[in-house]
């Protein structure tokens, strides 16, 4: 298969419009809009359950989205999905492994999904950068949570993806786990030329990671700024006076 | 807003498109196989439950020597079936330590690969589970079942109803009471297939000499073909959420 993709002549790397997503009656995103240049890295903040995973999962084509535009490099996701598959990476806050295969097998199957041309040294290469090469031939039902999370980054990164998607990558993990985690993440984000959104409950390191904060509270956006011009305590007073805003109604 | 024009996909031509669907297939049949061999807890609950169900008919009924041939036609197919309907329960995991579904629904993979890759891994373990239920059949109740025919039509209907039990199993995949929905919907639509599949067994049992057509065979083809062409029609649809 060709795997080089023709990109859409657009200089945004996701144009979200007036984006509205529903569980059955409740509305868990509403009128989202987000614009985000090629190359930016996002952070998305907010509480549990304000939309956050559920826009990341339309930006990576697991849900559609009821209505409004929502595009991957000018590409429509709903029309070309296969071709938004083709350009992003994703990791969520779950195992989404065969269990019953062992890192080097999960990463060389996904090789193939993608249709590179892969070999053992490609495999152990990547391994190598996310500090997994001792464990490539383990199965994953063996892995720890933080040795999942980052298998999953080199996974999202095999396909050289030009659009990281990363939904709390570094929930669930013990603070030893979580430091040898960030300490990848950072490396891959700054190391990285993709565009990044992700998603976060750790304010601080969000915005150090950033170039721009966004935060969602209700399924709304109620604060869009560049991470340079704004202090994590401005970030947590959006935060909070919004979900109060948001409880109250 | 950008109001960006789009450029088309790079062409590719239907062979290029079928050949690396096919590599796709092969990739994922492999990755299926090596996960149920290793993890075995689904072919070995398979072959228990239809095993039991084989015994308590036994039991149930005295069944041996020399049972009728619809009987023991309509025994076999109802633990094949009900032993089946466990391996598709288990083929789309959504979440938890099996959630590889959404791993791969975000890969850039063909649809119609990925469903019949679960296919594949659905035949081979009835298939499997038919190796082991078949001959413990075959000596509890004394019955000729090592004929060409009869395997075939085991194979016709095993392929037909893994083939529709899937596309049912990833129809219902996010469904909240699946396991209660899965055999509502796949039985009844299955009926034509299982009535085809047990006849010809029955009457292969019992005709001497074997008749010269096969009339229940070549029904059980006709719906095997038809849930085929059914589930390759609609494999890109049927993960959309």
């Amino acid at each position: 298969m060709d795997t080089s993709i023709t990109i859409a002549p657009s200089p945004l790397a996701v144009d979200v419009q007036r984006l509205m997503k529903r569980y059955g009656a409740q509305l868990v995103v509403r009128n989202f809009s987000v614009s985000v240049e090629v190359g930016e890295r996002i952070a998305l903040l907010g509480p549990n359950g304000a939309g956050k995973t559920t826009i990341l999962r339309i930006l990576a084509t697991l849900l559609s989205p009821d209505s409004g535009v929502v595009r991957v490099f000018g590409w429509p996701i709903g029309s070309n999905g296969h071709e938004v598959r083709q350009l992003i990476g994703y990791v969520a806050h779950h195992s989404l492994f065969y269990s019953q295969l062992t890192a080097a097998e999960n990463l060389t199957l996904s090789a193939a999904l993608h249709a590179l041309p892969w070999s053992k040294e490609d495999t152990e290469r990547l391994l190598q950068s996310v500090g997994l090469i001792d464990a490539a031939h383990r199965r994953v039902a063996f892995f720890s949570r933080g040795m999942v999370q980052r298998l999953a980054l080199a996974r999202a990164l095999l396909g050289q993806p030009r659009l990281l998607l990363l939904d709390e990558p570094e929930s669930g993990l013990d603070p030893l786990a979580l430091g040898r985690f960030e300490q990848v993440l950072v490396d891959i984000v700054e190391k990285s030329r993709a565009t990044v959104l992700f998603t976060s409950h750790r304010i601080e390191q969000a915005q150090r990671l950033s170039d721009r904060v966004l935060v969602i509270v209700g399924g709304r956006l109620v604060f869009d700024n560049p991470s340079q011009a704004v202090s994590v305590e401005m970030i947590e007073s959006a935060y909070e006076r919004s979900s109060r805003g948001n409880l109250a109604r | 807003m950008a109001t960006s024009h789009v450029d088309s996909p790079p062409a590719l031509s239907t062979q290029m498109i079928a050949g690396a669907a096919l590599q796709q297939w092969w990739a994922l049949l492999q990755a299926e196989i090596r996960s149920a061999w290793r993890g075995r807890e689904t072919p070995v609950t398979m072959v228990v439950f239809s095993l039991l169900i084989v015994l308590i008919f036994s039991f149930a009924f005295d069944l041996h020597p020399n049972p009728p041939g619809d009987v023991l036609s309509g025994v076999l197919w109802t633990a094949i079936i009900f032993g089946g309907m466990l391996g598709f329960q288990r083929a789309f995991p959504v979440a938890g330590d099996r959630g590889e579904l959404e791993g791969l629904l975000v890969s850039p993979v063909n649809r119609s690969a990925l469903l019949f890759a679960k296919v594949g891994i659905n035949v081979i373990l009835m298939c499997a589970m038919e190796l082991i239920v078949l001959p413990i059949g075959a000596l509890l109740f004394n019955a000729p079942l090592w004929k060409p025919l009869i395997l075939a039509s085991f194979f016709v209907g095993t392929l037909g109803f893994s083939t529709l039990g899937t596309l049912f199993s990833a129809l219902s995949a996010e469904a909240r009471a699946r396991e209660l929905l899965l055999p509502l919907l796949l039985l009844p639509i299955s009926v034509p297939l299982i009535i085809a599949s047990v006849e010809e067994v029955s009457q292969s049992l019992v005709a001497q000499p074997p008749a010269l057509s096969h009339p229940w065979l070549q029904l059980a083809c006709a719906y095997t073909g038809l849930f085929f062409f059914i589930t390759l029609a609609v494999a890109d649809n049927v993960f959309d959420r």
